[in-house]
Parts: C-alpha cells; structure tokens; sequence
C-alpha cells in the first residue's frame, strides 16, 4: 500500500478540492475524511499482532486482509462513527467511508506483478481490478508528488478557500 | 470568529413533536455545527455596511446546518420596524432572509440577531434565528420553554464577544419547516438557491450583563432524547459488534481467499510443492541472494505452514538482501519459478523503516487535523465540532 502518509494527504487534498464547490464539506469534515484515508492502513496491526498468532489462539484460519478492503472500511469507519456525536453520525461515516475508499483505489494503482490488484472490492467481489502498476509505495516519488499537490492545494485553499477570507 | 463577533448558541430541535424540555442546570451542550457568528458584514447589505439607521451583519451558521452559507441582515432600529425583506433582495443566501433588531424590549434587553425564512410565519420573542438541516423529513414544529439564568450560569460552549457587557439570557424556542428539496423558500422574492430540504426556527434574546466584563451564555434545550442520545455503553456494544463483524470477515477471508484466486496457496507450495509445478503464480518474497551474473536470486516466502525458499530465474532487478519483490512466473521443479516479471516493493531491506517513519508522520497529521476541529465530549463522551474549530 502507498504508505499512510500519503493515503492522508490524498484524502486532504481530494477533500479540500471539493470543499470549493461543495458546501458542505467544511474543514472539519476534511480533517474526518483524512482519518478515513487512514483506516486500510489498520492492516498493519499484523506487525503488532501477527495473524498466525490470532490463527492459533482462535483455532480458525484468520488474516487481517480484510481491514485494506470496502467491507473493512464499512465496518471500522461503522465503529468510528459511533464515537461521534448523534449529529454527526451519518455524515462521520460518509467521510470516513470516502477516505477510506479513496486509499483503497490509491493502492489499487500501485505494481502488481500480474497486473491486476487485490481484491479490495471484498466482500462485494473477489474480482481484482487491473492496476496500471503507478508506483511501489517505497518509491520516495511518491511522497514527493503527495506532498508537492498537498502543499499546492493548501496554499489554493488559503488564497481562495471558501473560509480563507472569513478566518 | 474575530474579536466583534458574537456568538449564539442554538441546538438543533429534535424529530418528537413535543419534545421535552430540561431545566436550569441540566447540561448542556451547543456544538458549533449549529452556532451562529453574528459579526458585522463588511461588505453591508447592498454593500452599504449602515442601512437605515441599522448596521449590517452577517450571520454565519459555523459548520453542520448551513455549512459557512452566510445569512446577510441588518441591525434595525426597532423591532416595530422589521422587514425581514427589506434591503436583502439578492443578498440572502439559501433561500434564508435574515433581520436583526437592537430596540430594547421592555425588560430592558436586547435581541442579538433574528433570521427568518420568509416561508414562515413572523415569530414572536425578541428574535428569531433560522439555521438549516437536511437531516430530518420530520417537519413538525416544536417550541420549548424558555428559562433565564443568570450571574454565573457559565457554560464553557459560547463566548460572547458582542458588546460589552453583555449576559445572555434567552429564550430558546423553535419551529421547524421542512420544505420540499424544490421548493421554492422564498417564494416571491425570486430567491431559489435553496439546496435544503428542512428549516430550523430559533428565538434568541441577549440581556444586558449585570456582572461587568463578563459575559455568559445559557442556552435552555430540551433534554436530550431531542438529539437521540444513547448511552456510551449502548455504543460500544454497537462498536464491539461492528468489530466483531470484521473478526468474521477476517476469517472467512482467509478461508474463502483460495478458492477466489487463481493461483496455488503458499501454504499448499509449503507442503505439497511437486503438486503444482507448471502452474502460474504471484509470490511475494524477501531477497536472500541474488546472483547478478546469472539472473538468479533466492527469496524466502512466508505462509501459514511456515517460510520456505524459492530460487527464481530471470531475476534481474537490483536488490538487496532483505529487499521485498514480487514474482511472477511459472513453477518449475525443485522450488524453482521462471520469472516473467519481477517488481521490487522494497529494494532493501531499509525500505521498510522509510515507511514506517512516513506512515507515523501520516498517522499523527491525521490525528492532529482531527483534534484541531473536534474534541472528545466528556458529558456524551463523543466527538463534538471545537468551538473555534
């Protein structure tokens, strides 16, 4: 996956960018949508705790897969929501749900091997879409490029940003 | 907000007709999503910042209701004088008309700021504030009874930073409309940039201070069956079940993913290799050794039966040991695969390092941009919009 950085920055800058035409997206819910960016990234609690632990303590075949795929974003951006306050509930969801899956198609354009990436569509399919192999996540371009958009957009969205003349 | 701003507490009414009503004291909360900024515009309606014997404002629902969608009005002189459409043609957004009177009612206060939809009737009280929310197809309208608290009826939600000296005491009242997404909300006026489909009515009355210097805000709200509260044990039973989903997913994944993809399972090269060469596979493998000369590397690929050794041919690429690639090729005897690509995802074994480091930098910008608008409520012990979020 394209490191978490990156996944965070691409959501600030999706949303930030659809914050000038669309009212509603207020920087609060930026900011939401940036933790969303985050949430296929909670795979990574295999290093922490690997799944063949979790396979043997369970007696079951276990992999953390799942959390880098839309049901897993569903489900954790589901948890997340929660902690919100009543009003803020649905529309949490929604922009967790948006990071999240915004990262997901950003892994889905990075190398395979084989052309075609995971199949982060489960468990709506187990289809693989094909990726045109962008980038490998250690490639420090990457970063660059994430960061050099992100910094551009900041800077658009303080000189002509809905609330850049209001604060 | 700047320094002449005043703000208003009000909290969205809730979908019971009747709702009920707290009392003095019971906690209260007044997330920003539905604070008005009442601040002198500088732009003025009809660009003139005095109109009549008024002073334009400009009303902002922060965040939430009407999202930064400004509502423009004007101080009036007195209350008797209202004309909620006058001087505003043009000037108000989403469909909302807003007025503001400054005449002392006869209690000696002063209303801070009325905004009135044109669609509804006048509303009495010493103001009016509409907000906005699409949230709620229940349109009934809802009024709750009013309350005065005063001396140190301190909330930390609002800081009023109008004029000096002032306490707030109000009435907080309310009516709801909702109005069909094409509706047009000011009908007669031509304005048709309404894009909600509900509307808010609130009453707000601002009191002189009697403590010098100090200003305060109570806001009286129903209780909080009006914002379907539930209780943070209800919740996390909801979260650990949600979770508990995920668990099932985890499983069924790593039970389900072999007969999903097309290629043999590590796990199925660990044990019972010779049963699958001339098949075609992705692994994914850390580098051991790589023989330059001869395009030939070893890699180690894990799988649930444990780690085994793969040598690969048309290996390529440069990489160090410890790096991480991906092959694909076809199985040949003796744990060998023919390449026919190989993609490095880590060229060495460091590369890892590098995205932990970036990814805990992603993690605490996340974190920090989440903090800097919301905060934890200790009362609901749920995330609420900062006040100067």
């Amino acid at each position: 996956m394209a490191d978490l950085l990156t996944h965070v920055l691409a959501a600030y800058v999706v949303l930030t960018v659809a914050s000038w035409r669309v009212e509603r997206i207020t920087p609060s819910w930026v900011a939401v949508g940036m933790c969303g960016g985050a949430i296929p990234d909670l795979v990574k609690v295999d290093l922490v705790l690997d799944s063949m632990t979790v396979e043997g303590a369970l007696g079951v075949p276990f992999t953390w897969s799942p959390v880098s795929t839309l049901g897993g974003v569903g489900l954790v951006a589901g948890a997340i929501a929660l902690a919100f306050g009543p009003r803020y509930r649905r529309r949490a969801f929604g922009f967790l749900v948006a990071g999240g899956s915004l990262s997901l198609v950003v892994d889905g354009l990075r190398v395979y091997a084989d052309g075609r990436a995971g199949p982060w569509l489960y468990p709506v399919t187990w289809w693989r879409p094909p990726t045109p192999s962008l980038y490998v996540t250690s490639d420090p371009r990457v970063l660059v490029v994430a960061v050099a958009v992100a910094a551009l957009v900041f800077a658009a969205d303080r000189r002509f940003g809905r609330r850049g003349t209001a604060e | 907000m700047g320094d002449g701003d005043r703000v208003v507490g009000v909290e969205r009414f809730g979908t019971e007709p009747d709702p009920p009503v707290c009392g003095v004291g019971q906690q209260v909360r007044l997330p920003v999503a539905e604070i008005a900024v009442v601040r002198e515009d500088e732009h003025g309606v009809g660009g003139r910042l005095g109109v009549d014997d008024g002073v334009a404002v400009l009303v902002e629902l922060d965040d939430g209701a009407v999202a930064g969608g400004g509502v423009e009005g004007r101080l009036e002189a007195a209350a008797s004088e209202r004309d909620a459409g006058g001087g505003l043609d043009g000037l108000v957004t989403d469909g909302l008309l807003a007025f503001v009177q400054r005449a002392a009612d006869e209690r000696g206060r002063r209303a801070l700021v009325g905004v009135e939809s044109t669609q509804l009737p006048t509303l009495e009280g010493d103001g009016e504030l509409v907000g906005e929310d699409e949230v709620d197809p229940n349109g009934l309208a809802d009024v709750v009874r009013e309350e005065e608290r005063r001396g140190d009826a301190a909330t930390e939600h609002v800081e009023a930073a109008g004029a000096a000296g002032d306490v707030v005491e109000r009435e907080v009242g309310g009516r709801r409309r909702v109005v069909a997404e094409d509706d047009e909300l000011a009908h007669g006026r031509g304005e048709t940039r309404s894009r909600y489909t509900s509307v808010e009515v609130w009453r707000t009355r601002v009191a002189p201070s009697r403590v010098a210097g100090e200003r305060r805000h109570e806001t009286v709200l129903p209780s909080a069956s009006r914002d379907g509260h539930v209780h943070p044990l209800v919740r996390l039973v909801g979260v650990l079940a949600l979770l508990g989903v995920l668990g099932g997913l985890c499983v069924h994944y790593d039970r389900a993913a072999p007969t999903h993809t097309p290629y043999p399972e590590t796990a199925a090269l660990a044990t019972d290799y010779g049963a699958h060469v001339g098949e075609d596979t992705l692994l994914f493998g850390t580098v051991q050794r790589v023989d330059a000369a001869a395009d030939r590397a070893a890699i180690r690929v894990d799988s649930d039966e444990g780690a085994f050794e793969m040598a690969v041919n048309g290996f390529a690429e440069r990489v160090e040991p410890g790096g991480v690639v991906q092959v694909y090729g076809s199985l040949r005897a003796g744990r060998t695969i023919d390449a026919s690509t190989v993609e490095v995802v880590n060229p060495a074994g460091a590369s890892k390092g590098y995205k932990y480091a970036v990814s805990a930098v992603g993690a605490l910008l996340a974190l920090a941009s989440f903090f800097r608008r919301w905060r934890v409520d200790r009362e609901s012990l749920s995330f609420e919009v900062r006040a100067d979020g």
